[in-house]
């Protein structure tokens, strides 16, 4: 199978990654492992039911009750800039 | 080495309770051997010294006057897999963009290890995101195979499972989504256990497939891996797939006697093994056959199809997991201030190595639109095929027994360049994760002095009677005994 410029740089720009120059080898690494799931198509699962997880647990629900885990400086240890107890980011919107 | 080094977990306990040692001396000589030795293994990316030295004094003092009750990790150095956070101590996932971050909370394992007065000397090494199967994908570089310097120690977990083989610590704590506990362990000629998924609470442990992580021991024997089980397990309101087992002693079988007991040998599982690692699994089959238990060939049709599906499933889980990572909130940030958008896009590309790129991007590729039905869907609803596949077996047969790796460990660099082969690395482990079962793997001979290991495959929730088959193939063997020279 083959991944096209375009689709490469929409599946990049969904994955929130750039790669510059060099992508060569992703992209081949991408098309021969994505090839080898055409296999899978030779399995019948019509009607069967997709498995999300192998726990036969059911509705395992907490009560919805907010409750304080970290303090508002322990969430800031780890940021990269931060500002008045607030976290800093670089601009949203570009210049016009 | 210190002949202490060479005790298993439970031998250590067993002294540090009779107050034969304190676990002063016993700390001391792990740090003693870790400075000396592991900058030829690069197992650790943390060493914790001097908390670990006060911690085990404090410890000594309290037990001399009975002020805790001795319980069995209390006092033992214990190794965690830096994807497992602990407060207030670097947690990186051996990445760029995780660095240096300090986590602000303790995962559940590491509440319940430090409950129990265990000691945590340090954070292991691992393959980026604990994905790879080499530990070559680590920001921190390479961790050497103490039986082979030149060699892989396997991975993700192959910090845990090399400080367990060149005795820095008797126990460690990996994380098994494909096989991370079970094929460095086997590499690495150590025991290595991922329980029934849903047995260990995954809260604090850094995501990559959500649906398949699995939080696990690596020790000298079965029997070690079992009562760290019994430390670390239970039901966590945190991570709602965690739960209560029906029994609560993991180890309480492994006195029963295997005699008239059912193994299935699956055949599927020989196809891309070597040789040598057949002629030892025929060797193992023996063993347990003169310990009375029954062995039949079995077919599993659909496991040649379990590397594929694990391909679509884990990096999907894991695309979605690690889309957290912005350079916003914690983490490495790129210098490029442009605009946040920029910043996010080069914050993720240079801090991400390749092999978490390439899975990231298989991952979006399996759920974007267009894809999802063909990809992701598919592969969940091969999944509940290969689910009922295993439980049909189950019904036949109390265990499994497979290898653990296809080959004994490799050179360094030898697949790095090829994706594909490394990831054949995992085709016996990757089966018992997607349908969420117990497994150990044990060392079970030497081909070139390099390690083999075995894999004993339980139905779910029966974790126990995997310990029991491993405990008795170790009580009857000597091959957990060796230790490589380093």
């Amino acid at each position: 199978m083959k991944i096209s410029k375009k689709e490469f740089e929409n599946l990049s720009k969904l994955a929130s990654l750039s790669f510059e120059s060099n992508n060569e080898n992703i992209v081949s690494d991408l098309e021969k492992i994505l090839s080898r799931f055409e296999s899978l198509s030779k399995i019948d699962t019509f009607n069967v039911e997709p498995t999300s997880h192998v726990t036969s647990l059911e509705n395992s629900m907490r009560e919805d009750k907010t409750k304080t885990i970290l303090s508002n400086e322990e969430i800031l240890q780890n940021s990269p800039e931060n500002t008045s107890g607030q976290i800093k980011i670089p601009r949203v919107f570009d210049n016009e | 080495m210190n002949k202490l080094l060479e005790l298993s977990t439970t031998e250590l306990s067993n002294l540090i309770s009779t107050k034969k040692i304190s676990s002063e001396e016993l700390v001391s000589e792990s740090l003693n051997h870790i400075k000396n030795n592991d900058p030829k293994i690069n197992s650790f990316i943390t060493v914790l010294e001097k908390d670990a030295l006060n911690k085990a004094k404090e410890l000594d003092n309290k037990l001399s006057k009975n002020e805790i009750d001795h319980s069995f990790l209390t006092g033992i150095p214990i190794m965690l897999k830096d994807n497992i956070s602990t407060k207030g101590i670097k947690t990186t996932a051996a990445s760029k963009i995780l660095e240096n971050y300090v986590s602000p909370y303790d995962s559940f394992v590491t509440k319940k290890i430090l409950n129990n007065n265990g000691i945590i000397i340090g954070k292991g090494n691992l393959d980026e995101f604990a994905m790879g199967s080499s530990n070559e994908t680590s920001y921190f570089g390479v961790v050497k195979n103490p039986w082979d310097t030149n060699r892989v120690p396997g991975g993700s977990s192959g910090g845990p499972a090399a400080a367990v083989s060149a005795g820095f610590v008797s126990c460690s704590l990996g994380s098994d989504t494909g096989g991370s506990i079970r094929q460095p362990a086997s590499l690495c000629g150590v025991s290595g256990m991922k329980p029934t998924y849903g047995t260990v609470s995954r809260y604090g442990l850094i995501a990559f497939a959500s649906s398949l992580d699995q939080i696990g021991p690596i020790a000298r024997t079965a029997e070690d891996c079992g009562n760290i089980l019994n430390v670390i397990s239970g039901k966590d309101n945190n991570d709602s797939t965690s739960y209560e087992k029906d029994f609560n002693n993991f180890n309480s079988k492994i006195n029963d006697d295997i005699n008239g007991l059912k193994i299935g040998v699956p055949k599927d599982y020989l196809k891309n093994v070597d040789p040598k690692i057949k002629t030892i699994l025929e060797e193992s089959i023996k063993e347990f056959e003169e310990l009375g238990a029954v062995v039949e060939e079995i077919e599993l049709p659909l496991t040649e199809y379990c590397m594929d599906v694990y391909y679509i499933i884990a990096p999907s889980e894991a695309s979605s997991n690690l889309s957290r990572y912005d350079g916003v909130k914690y983490g490495f940030r790129s210098s490029n201030k442009d605009n946040s958008r920029a910043s996010l896009v080069d914050s993720r590309s240079e801090g991400f190595g390749d092999e978490v790129k390439r899975r990231i991007m298989i991952g979006t590729y399996t759920l974007s639109a267009g894809y999802y039905d063909a990809y992701y869907k598919k592969a969940q609803q091969i999944r509940t095929l290969i689910v009922k596949e295993f439980y049909n077996a189950f019904k036949r047969f109390d265990v499994l027994l497979a290898p653990t790796s296809p080959t004994t460990a490799f050179k360094i660099n030898e697949k790095t360049n090829d994706p594909i082969k490394m990831y054949q690395s995992d085709l016996c482990t990757i089966p018992v994760n997607i349908a969420g079962l117990p497994a150990i793997s044990i060392p079970a001979g030497f081909d070139n002095n390099l390690p083999v290991g075995i894999q004993i495959i339980g139905p779910q929730n029966g974790d126990q009677k995997v310990i029991q088959f491993a405990h008795k193939f170790q009580e009857n063997t000597k091959w957990h005994l060796k230790y490589p020279k380093i």
